[in-house]
C-alpha cells in the first residue's frame, strides 16, 4: 500500500514537472518570436545579444525537457 | 552597447520602423534604471530560495526534499532556475522595449504591454496643447525621475511618459520643439 502510494506521488510529480517544462518551452518560443518582432521595430546594437539570450533560454528549456524525459 | 542600455540616451545611433526621411532621434527614454531594482532583488531572492529549502530545513519533515529521489530533485532544481531566468528575461524585455523617442519631428511612444501585446503611438509637436511633469515621492525626488504628461488636440489620446529620468529636462526639450516645429 505504502509502495503504491509512493509510486503514485512520483508519477504525479513527473507529470507535473513535464507539463511545466512543456509550457515553458511554448513560452520560450513566444519570447523568441517577440524579440525578433521587436528587433525589427527598434533596431539597436543590443538586438543581436538579446536574440542570443532568448535563443539560449529556448535551448535550455528544450534540453531540460529532454533530460526530464530521459531521467525521470 | 552600454549607451543602448541607458534610460536617458541623447542622439542614440538607432533606427525604428516607420522612421521618416530626415527624421533624427534626439532622445531615447526608458523607465529609470532604479525602477528595475524590485525585480532584480526578487530574482536574487528566488535564486536563494532552493538553497534555503534544501539546506535550511525550513519545511516540515513530511515535505523534506531529501525524501525525493535525486533525479527528481535535480530536474525540479533546474526547472526552478529556468523559471528564474525566464522571469529576468521578461522583466528585462519589459524595460528595454518600453521606449519613448523624441525625434525632431514627433514624439513616439512604444509600449511593450506583455508578451502578446505591443502598442506604438505617436504625435506631432503641433498637436500637443499642454505639457506637464511631476516628480512625487521620496524615491522619485532622490533619483530625479518622474512622469511627463502631454495633452493632445482633438481625438488623439493623451501621452504619458512614466518614470523617466530627468523629467524637467524632457519637459524643456519638448516645449522648445513645440515652439520651433511648424504647425
Amino acid at each position: 500500500m505504502l509502495i503504491s502510494l509512493t509510486s503514485y506521488i512520483l508519477i504525479s510529480l513527473k507529470l507535473v514537472l513535464l507539463s511545466i517544462l512543456f509550457l515553458y518551452l511554448i513560452f520560450s518560443v513566444i519570447v523568441v518570436g517577440k524579440v525578433r518582432f521587436l528587433g525589427k521595430i527598434l533596431a539597436t546594437d543590443v538586438s543581436p545579444l538579446l536574440s542570443v539570450l532568448v535563443g539560449a533560454n529556448l535551448m535550455a528549456s528544450l534540453a531540460l525537457l529532454l533530460l526530464a524525459l530521459i531521467i525521470l | 552597447m552600454i549607451n543602448s542600455l541607458s534610460a536617458y540616451h541623447k542622439d542614440p545611433k538607432i533606427t525604428f520602423k516607420d522612421q521618416e526621411q530626415g527624421e533624427t532621434i534626439l532622445l531615447l527614454l526608458r523607465r529609470h534604471l532604479i525602477t528595475n531594482v524590485w525585480w532584480l532583488l526578487t530574482a536574487l531572492a528566488l535564486s536563494f530560495l532552493p538553497v534555503v529549502i534544501l539546506f535550511g530545513r525550513v519545511l516540515p519533515p513530511a515535505l523534506d526534499p531529501a525524501l525525493l529521489p535525486g533525479n527528481y530533485t535535480l530536474v525540479a532544481l533546474l526547472t526552478w532556475y529556468l523559471f528564474v531566468f525566464g522571469f529576468v528575461i521578461i522583466n528585462f524585455l519589459d524595460w528595454f522595449f518600453n521606449v519613448d523617442l523624441v525625434t525632431n519631428k514627433r514624439l513616439v511612444d512604444m509600449d511593450y504591454v506583455n508578451l502578446l501585446f505591443f502598442k506604438s503611438s505617436e504625435t506631432n509637436y503641433s498637436k500637443i496643447e499642454d505639457v506637464s511633469y511631476h516628480v512625487s515621492g521620496l524615491f522619485q525626488v532622490s533619483f530625479n525621475f518622474g512622469d511627463v504628461s502631454f495633452q493632445t488636440a482633438g481625438t488623439q489620446e493623451n501621452f504619458d511618459l512614466t518614470e523617466i529620468p530627468n523629467p524637467a529636462g524632457v519637459h524643456d526639450l519638448i516645449t522648445d520643439l513645440m515652439t520651433t516645429s511648424p504647425s
